[in-house]
């Protein structure tokens, strides 16, 4: 069973972002939600992973599911290196932790990086290292905030590739306001608009 | 920036800070020579002579480092019970009601109170102690407290999302991101520390002690030593909290260096 958003309302500073929406989402493969900047992508998400109570509806299919999330901002510690962010996040032993550490940073390439702190990586790096954190850390659901924006054009493409492998099977929402992402990346593309957030067009992508 | 341009940055300075030195010192030496009275003020030459006298005894370390321990201990206490006292009163309101308006008391009491206070329910030897951790508590916990409830509220997320855990919240987010305020709280927390331990000393009249030796200046009316031994606290406080910043740095340049904070509020 997929997650089910139902008739799920939120509101922020009296203006609803959310208003009474509804939706199906299926148990894997990716679907995008598309649209303008401010217009709630980031809420619904938001919404779906428990990070925002919602004023009214429900969210269901989500409880007990190991999510995995890849904010806008990098969110590293600051005090941890780029290594240690990435260990900070798995659960075995410490050898072990570092070394699936070290080899999610070399995929995306930064294994000449693993001993710098986040302040010593530009804005893309620490994106990176946010994504290989996202990429080690697994889940059953993961949750994509606008991710590539801050890449070049091949470290997105290996990102992308580098998701789309690791995601197999699992259910990936992906929030983006590149058509190009959307359509390279996901199964079923919501069109939106809004606030408050609409559904003005689903498309399905053949893959 | 090239070596040479931080040298020639860093020369005016030092010589800043010389000047100034020098321009107090001639200030309180002019009015010395104004009054004319060493019983009221005392030359900086004879209060530098008596020092180079006192420093030659055992005694002085042992009075110095009496001092030193009382209010290394008070502090060290202080600080650690300001800062459980934070991180119990963030957890749970009922605890901050219970705790805000004791901390409210110690911050409004003057210090001779407590002293006094103490001189009553406990040992004379145990007052400078007692005395330097009640200063410390209330800056400690509003400060640790302030930086607890600044914690960066995007990785308290990121934590959340990545089933950090209680323990592994604490460590990770919590600590370091209170760290600052800590040290903050700690660097100003120990000039009043001194202070409190120094006052506490001189109203107890502790033998080995700096406190005691104000008194018994005062007693005698020994001005050259007042003047003398009240160097020695401005000298062994700007010395410790050198060391702690030092320290502080030190530690924040071995964690990733700047960064602390609420970066993505």
């Amino acid at each position: 069973m997929g997650i089910s958003i139902n008739n799920a309302s939120k509101k922020f500073g009296g203006k609803p972002v959310l208003d009474g929406l509804s939706l199906e989402l299926p148990q894997n493969g990716t679907v995008c939600f598309f649209g303008p900047s401010g217009c709630g992508k980031t809420t619904l998400l938001r919404c779906i992973a428990g990070l925002e109570k919602l004023d009214a509806g429900t969210v269901s299919g989500v409880k007990g599911q190991k999510l995995s999330f890849l904010f806008q901002e990098d969110r590293l510690l600051p005090w941890c290196t780029a290594q240690e962010n990435v260990a900070v996040v798995l659960a075995c032993g410490k050898k072990e932790r570092c070394a699936k550490a070290g080899q999610w940073l070399g995929a995306v390439g930064l294994a000449d990086s693993l001993a710098l702190y986040p302040r010593q990586m530009s804005g893309g790096m620490r994106q990176r290292a946010a994504a290989a954190r996202a990429l080690a850390y697994g889940g059953d659901v993961f949750f994509l905030d606008e991710p590539f924006q801050k890449l070049d054009g091949e470290n997105k493409r290996k990102l992308m590739e580098l998701f789309r492998r690791r995601t197999e099977g699992k259910l990936t929402l992906l929030v983006t306001h590149d058509m190009d992402e959307a359509l390279r990346l996901a199964g079923t593309v919501y069109v939106l608009s809004g606030p408050p957030l609409r559904i003005a067009g689903v498309k399905k992508v053949g893959i | 920036m090239t070596i040479s341009t931080i040298k020639s940055k860093a020369g005016p300075k030092a010589a800043r800070k010389i000047f100034a030195a020098v321009l107090w010192l001639a200030l309180w030496q002019l009015l010395c020579t104004a009054v004319k009275q060493e019983i009221l003020v005392v030359s900086p030459v004879r209060v530098f002579l008596r020092l180079c006298i006192l420093v030659q005894d055992a005694a002085f370390w042992l009075t110095v480092s009496g001092t030193l321990a009382r209010v290394a201990l008070g502090f060290a206490a202080g600080a650690a019970i300001g800062a459980l006292l934070s991180a119990l009163t963030a957890v749970s309101g009922f605890l901050y009601d219970i705790f805000h308006p004791i901390v409210e008391i110690i911050k409004a009491t003057p210090v001779a109170s407590f002293i006094i206070l103490l001189l009553v329910w406990t040992g004379a030897e145990n007052v400078p102690a007692i005395t330097s951790a009640l200063i410390v508590i209330p800056i400690v916990w509003e400060n640790v407290s302030e930086g607890i409830r600044k914690t960066d509220a995007g990785l308290l997320e990121m934590a959340r999302i990545f089933r950090f855990g209680r323990v592994k919240a604490i460590l990770k987010i919590y600590v370091p991101c209170t760290m600052p305020y800590f040290t903050a709280a700690c660097a100003s927390g120990l000039g009043f520390a001194w202070k409190a331990g120094v006052a506490a000393e001189v109203l107890a009249n502790l033998p080995l002690s700096i406190g005691g030796q104000i008194y018994d200046a005062k007693i005698y009316l020994d001005t050259v030593n007042l003047f003398a031994w009240t160097a020695v606290v401005v000298i062994a406080s700007v010395a410790l909290e050198t060391a702690l910043s030092k320290a502080a740095s030190h530690i924040r340049k071995k964690r990733g260096g700047e960064g602390y904070g609420n970066q993505y509020k």
